[in-house]
């Protein structure tokens, strides 16, 4: 079987996995363990990425998903800057791995034909999983890292038994044909909507939907805060990319079957998401909880895949949300790193004491709430439910107003607590690494991306697709 | 115009809140007083009559969406803009103490502003924008400057589990409203898809579920029966300050909401029994609720639910008579209970709580003045001819009476009568209030003192305007006399 | 300036200008002829948004009114000064009386339906405030509660009136609104609700107890608003709507019925009384009935004629009763007695106004109770809208109240005022500026018998009546009857009171207090209960949430096979 090569998917994906050989080479010949050796290459790679991308055909749908998947990496680099010295840390292979999988998502989301989908799935997952359990001697991660392989493991292996299924619908598993195979009648509609589920599977486990989503707080409570934060957005942006190209590109004459499961996927999702995250007491497991709910928002407007704002509503909701998780998991690593914790007590006040990190975090948190003045993450809840409703799934939308009333409730926690008092006052490390300000400016650049978003969400709602 | 008599409160209250360190709070209160005149000056002045939309702004926003930063001031909205400004300056001035945090005087701006921009909003994402943006303020000003409630709250087994009962009626405020609003926000996107557009003049839609969310979203900011039970909690647990915007201001945001929107919504007609009986039962509900209240500030509070209950009965209705009693309705339940809620809280700063057995009786002796601004207050509320709170109640009545276009005449005549009934308890429970607190033999107390200059001349100001609308209505009912109720359209 | 603020005569000076200017006003109006005779006002019946416009319009009855009520006003400023005017609270007190003659006018005066609910009620809130004055002492602020309650739940009848009067005629102007040949319209629903809210104002049944239970308020305000005054505007408002409801036989009949009640169950209580202020406001809720009856007999002229009648003469009893109290330091009948030579000008001035409350020859009482019955009689013939059966026993029990009235009017003034003196009693005559008022008042109880029309037959017939219970009274007091009779029923006032004093209020006691516990532990289940779910549904999550990888794997299986089957079924 040949696979046609699209230069236009596969160039940036290509300069990525480059990059990420070349920062390896680079840290095994200069094993001086600075974060910046490696880190450099791989921050000109996704820079070189990015224009081969803009060189293209900037028009297409992946792109706009690619795009993100290429901020979000490049995000992720230059803040995890923040780990400098840190001496459990490898650079070289931290970032290979990361820009490995940053290619593997690029794939995704331009992947044709299923093989080619379920190869840029492992490619990854493999490297974030080893991501996950990078940093030596931490049991902690190890263990999260085991947990992920294993659920990881068990949701590509039912995916292999849809898409073997649906090659023996069809004959084949390339988009186009999958779609006429699965358009004749003589297919009994039982087993289509079997094989269409079971494949799905994979994708929702990476998005983090439920009931795929029970790795996702203990993975993103034991790894790096960075990582954590990769995997919440780059990943999930890739997941989702590639489960919209197929549902809308290979599967949809098998409409019927996937719409009911996705809808209720959705909200579930967000349900559950947002119990879950109600009764947290660290950051990072209020996140982890609330990318679960926010899944289910991104999830949601796919039930209406066949309009087109089935397709750019997602988009632009993913990319207000990938913009605000990136700017709290970076501000996180921040205080981690100078506070040793990120417990939310530890974060009393922080909007007072420390300004320059609190208030970013109180800006992301009210995005991800969608609640003004951070008009952007109204804007594109706004911008999720239209479609929703528009395909008159209005149960959907109602789900998804309550659970933006019930997201607020821990984010307004966050605020509040970000807010309040300080406690007298908190640790902090008495010399932070100057590679610490690096993340900080990362931050401050992302919320002022959120600031500027939020005066005229026109900026993003125009020029994503 | 009306874009800086928004900005002008907006950012100065932003500059308090960096700056709450370098100034003083009397300064600020000076300030804030200074910045909402500013807006009430402007909103005044912007008026270019009845039949137009004054001060129209309208420039692109959001092109992928339709929705424009689209504001005008039109003859439904005028009154609620001035009543806000004023309600606004009243309080700035009444945080006229050194001991005032800059940082509140900050919230209340920047709650107005907020309140403001919802009734000069001629574009439902816009309008929704400003309805959410007043809440977290709010949430702050509660929280932070409330004081617990009594014991005798709903949820008071689950006000321990707090840190707070202030923290704890902040919150049920904001879930509720929140609930409702995310519920509006729906119903605005089928609202946008329906109709094609976001501007308010120019949508429409033809939905049932538009007007099932969008009403279900008001009822609980107004609040309508079964929707109220935040009201009492947030509003007695709030700072004088934050109950009387509340009061004053927030609910205003609800009925003036449904107003605005039941000239969009084409199905408003099939809700609008619902909301007829429902209001209706309000009245009487919270009448009896008050009847039994021993705080005066839940007191009041459950008797703001009854007046929001006339003004939603007579939105109901769809006449013009309906129209003008909803907008006559709000405003002086803004300046009326704006008025209590500035007694009590005068009350509660001199004896430390709201609870009348605690007060204690004869303030006709104790404190004179304050004890006349209460009855005063009382009587108005109760509905006395030739006070303000009278005309809305009046037209709403008629409203009812004449059925209107939507309503069938059981549905419109049960509200009557159930209003009516709900009028004869308001006066009990007043005049029971006013035999608790005014009469009796007087019980001295350290904390009794007469009204101080800052208290008379906020309370004086409310007073006025109480007895001005109260004797002369046609200032504001001429604005509604020959126009029909889908002016808006 | 101080000084001049705290001087009582202010007060009085300020009455006396209104006074001044309402007489100005009301002085051209007497003469001049005419009843309810306006021209209809074609404008079209969609009835315009409320507004206070100072239409005013005079004829002569209600131009006697204002006088009535200006005079009085003036008369009991200048009584109170010396009455009250060391009370602390006298300047609220006098300011108040202000605004009560100024609402009383407005109701009298204005054509404007709006004007005269303001007046209206803003009388009931002025008389609110006054049976409250003495605030201290719990029988006030009952009273005072009372009396508001009960008149501002009938005023609701006015509001109703006044709606369906708009959407009957399409405007809120009487000028505008009068049928003058015209049928009118919705009249049994205006009748009815004027009726309700006319038996709230002047205490007739079923609404009568609030009247003897405001007498804990100062004496003159009694005689001002609860004798003179407010309690006779609601007769004034009867009489004035009358047209809009006079072909309505079903409200006439119920106005008939309620004042043959009212008037008979008044006069009865004002027999037993032990305390002469309660057996006053007895008599003046009988009175009141009396004039109910003229206007259902469709003669309101006659009811507004014996309306300024009583005002005077009840005027002249309470402030009377005002004096013997500021003597001997109480109302009880038990506590007086033996006036005549302490407090002669008391003494004949009241025995002036009893026997004007007996009807007898040559008070104002005899003349216009006389014309009063005349209507009664007149409307036995049956042409009008009461049928005349109901007219025949309307008359029957005026003429029985009538011997009940100078019964009790002569056993008040028996025990009153002569009769021997209780021990220990040291009266002595009040001050002058309160028997000045007395004096005026007495003149003005024959002044206004002067061109009062006169019918023979009927005053025949309502002097021997009179003199038959006079008569009756005082041969019992030769044989040294004690006159204190108190048949247990009667002593009672029936139980009438006991919805509105306990049934009513403890009733809706425990319905607000369900309500209270229904707000909180049955509506308020849904967002606690929604809260309670989500910290359950927390705690269930965190269960699942083990670290144990089999039990994620269950998961991940559990969810595909549900997925699974949803997609099979569903599609």
């Amino acid at each position: 079987m040949t696979i046609p090569i699209d230069w236009t998917v596969a160039g940036p994906a290509t300069i990525v996995l480059a990059g990420a050989l070349v920062a390896l080479l680079v840290d095994a010949f200069y094993p001086r363990r600075t974060w910046l050796g490696s880190g450099l290459p791989a921050t000109v790679a996704l820079v070189a990425a990015g224009g081969e991308l803009l060189r293209g055909d900037a028009g297409t749908y992946p792109f706009a998903f690619s795009a993100i998947v290429l901020a979000g990496t490049l995000f992720v680099v230059v803040a995890s800057n923040v780990m400098n010295f840190e001496n459990a840390m490898p650079p070289g292979e931290y970032h290979f791995l990361l820009l490995s999988a940053a290619a593997g998502g690029l794939l995704m989301v331009g992947a044709r034909d299923i093989v080619t989908l379920v190869v840029a799935l492992e490619l990854l997952s493999l490297p974030s999983i080893a991501l996950v359990g990078l940093r030596q001697g931490d049991r902690v991660a190890i263990r999260s890292a085991w947990t992920f392989f294993l659920a990881s493991v068990v949701s590509t292996a039912i995916t292999l038994m849809g898409v073997s299924l649906l090659y023996g619908i069809a004959g084949s598993l390339d988009y186009a044909k999958l779609r006429d195979g699965l358009a004749d009648p003589r297919v009994p509609d039982g087993v289509v909507a079997v094989a269409v589920v079971l494949t799905v599977v994979g994708l929702l486990f990476k998005l983090g939907a439920v009931p795929f989503h029970v790795w996702i707080p203990d993975t993103y409570g034991g790894t790096s805060v960075m990582v954590a934060g990769f995997l919440s957005t780059v990943s999930k942006a890739a997941a989702l990319g590639a489960l919209l190209t197929l549902l809308s590109v290979a599967l949809p004459s098998a409409h019927d079957a996937w719409q009911p499961v996705v809808g209720i996927v959705a909200a579930v999702t967000m349900t559950i998401g947002n119990v879950g995250a109600l009764r947290q007491d660290d950051a990072i497991g209020l996140l982890a909880w609330s990318s679960i709910a926010q899944a289910g928002f991104l999830l949601a407007p796919a039930v209406a895949i066949g309009t087109s704002e089935g397709l750019t509503a997602p988009v632009q909701y993913l990319a207000g949300y990938a913009l605000a998780n990136l700017v709290a998991f970076a501000a996180l690593a921040v205080v981690l790193r100078l506070r040793g914790s990120t417990g939310l007590e530890e974060l009393r006040g922080m909007a007072r004491s420390d300004p320059w990190m609190g208030i970013p975090l109180v800006l992301a948190g009210l995005t991800l709430a969608g609640f003004p003045p951070a008009v952007i993450g109204l804007v594109t809840k706004y911008v999720v439910i239209r479609p929703v409703v528009d395909s008159d799934h209005v149960w959907l939308a109602v789900v998804m107003g309550v659970n933006v009333m019930l997201g607020l409730a821990y984010y307004l926690r966050l605020v509040v607590i970000l807010c309040d008092r300080p406690d007298g006052d908190p640790y902090v490390s008495p010399s932070p690494p100057v590679s610490v300000r690096i993340a900080k400016s990362a931050v401050l650049l992302g919320a002022g991306a959120l600031v500027v978003l939020s005066a005229w969400p026109d900026l993003l709602l125009t020029h994503l697709p | 115009m009306i874009v800086a008599a928004l900005l002008v409160p907006a950012l100065v209250g932003l500059l308090l809140m960096i700056g709450r360190r370098l100034v003083r709070g009397r300064t600020a209160a000076w300030l804030g007083a200074g910045a909402m005149t500013v807006s009430l000056v402007l909103f005044a002045d912007v008026w270019e009559g009845r039949a137009d939309v004054s001060g129209e702004v309208d420039v692109s926003w959001i092109e992928p969406l339709g929705a424009r930063l689209h504001l005008g001031v039109t003859v439904v909205s005028w009154p609620f803009l001035l009543m806000t400004a004023l309600i606004g300056v009243l309080c700035c001035l009444w945080l006229l103490a050194d001991d005032t945090s800059p940082a509140l005087v900050g919230l209340v701006l920047v709650i107005s502003a907020a309140s403001m921009g919802v009734f000069s909003s001629l574009d439902l994402l816009l309008f929704f924008v400003f309805f959410e943006l007043a809440l977290i303020p709010m949430w702050f000003v509660i929280a932070w400057w409330g004081s617990s409630t009594s014991s005798s709250g709903a949820g008071a087994a689950h006000q321990s589990r707090f840190k707070n009962g202030a923290r704890y009626s902040a919150t049920r405020f904001l879930m509720f409203t929140v609930g409702g609003s995310a519920l509006l926000l729906v119903g605005i996107v089928v609202i946008g898809l329906d109709g094609g557009t976001l501007q308010v003049l120019d949508a429409g839609s033809a939905s049932l579920a538009a007007a099932v969310l969008v009403c279900l979203g008001f009822a609980v900011k107004t609040p309508i029966v079964p929707f109220h039970t935040w009201l009492p909690d947030a509003h007695s647990a709030a700072p004088t300050a934050g109950s009387v915007l509340l009061a004053a201001v927030f609910l205003k945001l609800g009925t003036y909401g449904l107003i605005l929107f039941s000239t969009v919504l084409d199905r408003f007609e099939d809700v609008a029994p619902y909301l007829a009986i429902a209001g209706a039962i309000g009245i009487v509900w919270s009448a009896l609720a008050c009847y039994v209240q021993d705080d005066l500030k839940r007191l009041v509070a459950y008797s703001s639910i009854g007046h929001m209950g006339f003004v939603v009965l007579a939105i109901s209705t769809q006449s013009s008579a309906g129209l003008a009693a909803a907008v006559f309705g709000s405003v002086a339940h803004g300046l009326v209970t704006g008025l209590l809620f500035f007694a009590a809280g005068s009350l509660k700063e001199r004896f430390g709580t709201a609870s009348m057995t605690r007060i204690g009786r004869g303030l006709y002796g104790r404190s004179p003045w304050l004890a006349v601004t209460f009855v005063l207050a009382a009587v108005a509320s109760l509905g006395l001819p030739g006070l303000a709170g009278f005309w809305g109640e009046l037209l709403s009545l008629r409203a009812a009476y004449e059925v209107g276009d939507v309503l069938t005449k059981p549905v419109a005549w049960t509200g009557l009568g159930l209003a009516l009934v709900g009028i004869a308890l308001t006066t009990a429970y007043f005049v029971r209030a006013i035999r608790l607190l005014a009469q009796g033999e007087p019980v001295p107390h350290d904390g009794d003192r007469d009204l101080g200059r800052r208290e008379a001349v906020v309370m004086g100001a409310l007073v006025v305007a109480i007895v001005v609308l109260g004797l002369v209505p046609a200032l504001v009912l001429d604005l509604y006399e020959p126009i029909r109720f889908s002016v808006a359209r | 300036m101080r000084s001049v603020l705290r001087s009582h005569w202010l007060y009085v000076a300020l009455t006396a200008v209104l006074a001044l200017v309402a007489a100005i006003w009301a002085v051209p109006h007497l003469s001049e002829p005419g009843w309810f005779a306006y021209a209809p006002d074609p404008t079209g019946f969609t009835p315009p948004l409320p507004t206070l416009s100072p239409d005013l319009f005079l004829f002569p009855a209600s131009a006697q009114i204002v006088l009535l009520a200006v005079g009085v006003g003036l008369l009991v400023q200048i009584y109170s000064t010396a009455y009250l005017g060391h009370h602390q609270r006298y300047r609220s007190y006098a300011m108040v009386i202000v605004l009560f003659l100024v609402a009383m006018i407005a109701v009298v005066g204005t054509t404007n339906l709006w004007v005269l609910l303001v007046g209206w009620e803003v009388m009931g809130l002025c008389s609110y405030l006054l049976i409250g004055h003495e605030w201290e002492t719990g029988e006030a602020r009952a009273g005072a509660a009372k009396a508001f309650l009960v008149t501002r739940i009938a005023d609701l009848g006015l509001v109703l009136a006044i709606l369906v009067i708009g959407e009957t005629y399409g405007t809120y102007d009487l000028l505008g609104a009068q049928p003058l040949d015209g049928e009118a319209k919705n009249a049994t629903a205006i009748g009815l609700l004027v009726l309700v809210a006319v038996v709230g104002k002047s205490a007739q049944f079923p609404l009568h107890s609030w009247l003897p239970d405001a007498m804990p308020g100062p004496t003159p305000i009694t005689a001002l608003i609860h004798a003179a005054t407010m309690v006779a505007a609601g007769v004034y408002l009867a009489a004035r709507m009358l047209p809009f409801y006079a072909d309505s036989t079903v409200a006439l009949t119920a106005m008939a019925v309620i004042a043959g009640i009212t008037m008979l169950m008044g006069a009865l209580f004002a027999l037993v009384q032990t305390d002469l202020k309660r057996a006053l406001a007895w008599s003046t809720v009988s009175q009141l009935a009396l004039m109910f009856a003229a206007v259902a007999a469709s003669d309101p002229e006659a009811g507004l004629d014996h309306l300024v009648a009583h005002g005077v003469f009840k005027a002249l009893l309470f402030l009377g009763c005002g004096c013997l109290m500021h003597a001997v330091g109480t109302s009880a009948l038990s506590a007086m007695g033996g006036m005549r030579r302490p407090m002669p000008v008391t003494f004949w001035t009241m025995t002036i106004g009893f026997a004007a409350l007996a009807g007898i020859v040559p008070t104002a009482g005899f003349f216009t109770k006389d014309s009063v019955l005349h209507a009664l009689e007149s409307a036995t013939e049956g042409d009008g809208a009461l049928a005349g059966g109901t007219a025949w026993a309307l008359f029957v029990v005026a003429l029985i109240t009538s011997l009940v009235t100078a019964a009790y009017a002569t056993r008040l003034w028996l025990k009153t005022l002569l009769g021997p003196a209780p021990g220990g009693l040291d009266a002595h005559e009040a001050p002058l500026a309160m028997t000045g008022p007395l004096v005026v008042l007495a003149v003005a109880t024959f002044a206004v018998s002067i061109g009062q029309p006169f019918h023979h037959g009927i005053g025949v017939v309502s002097t021997v009546i009179a003199a038959a219970g006079i008569g009756l009274v005082l041969l019992m007091w030769r044989r040294g009857s004690s006159l204190d009779w108190a048949p247990a029923p009667l002593a009672a006032e029936l139980g009438l009171d006991r919805p509105f004093s306990r049934w009513v209020p403890r009733l809706t006691g425990d319905v607000a207090s369900a309500v209270v516990d229904l707000d909180r532990d049955a509506v308020d289940v849904y967002p606690r209960g929604g809260a309670a779910a989500a910290a359950l549904g927390t705690r269930g999550l965190a269960l699942v949430q083990s670290r144990n990888v089999q039990r994620y794997a269950t998961v991940l299986a559990a969810g595909v096979v549900v997925l699974v089957v949803v997609g099979v079924v569903v599609s």
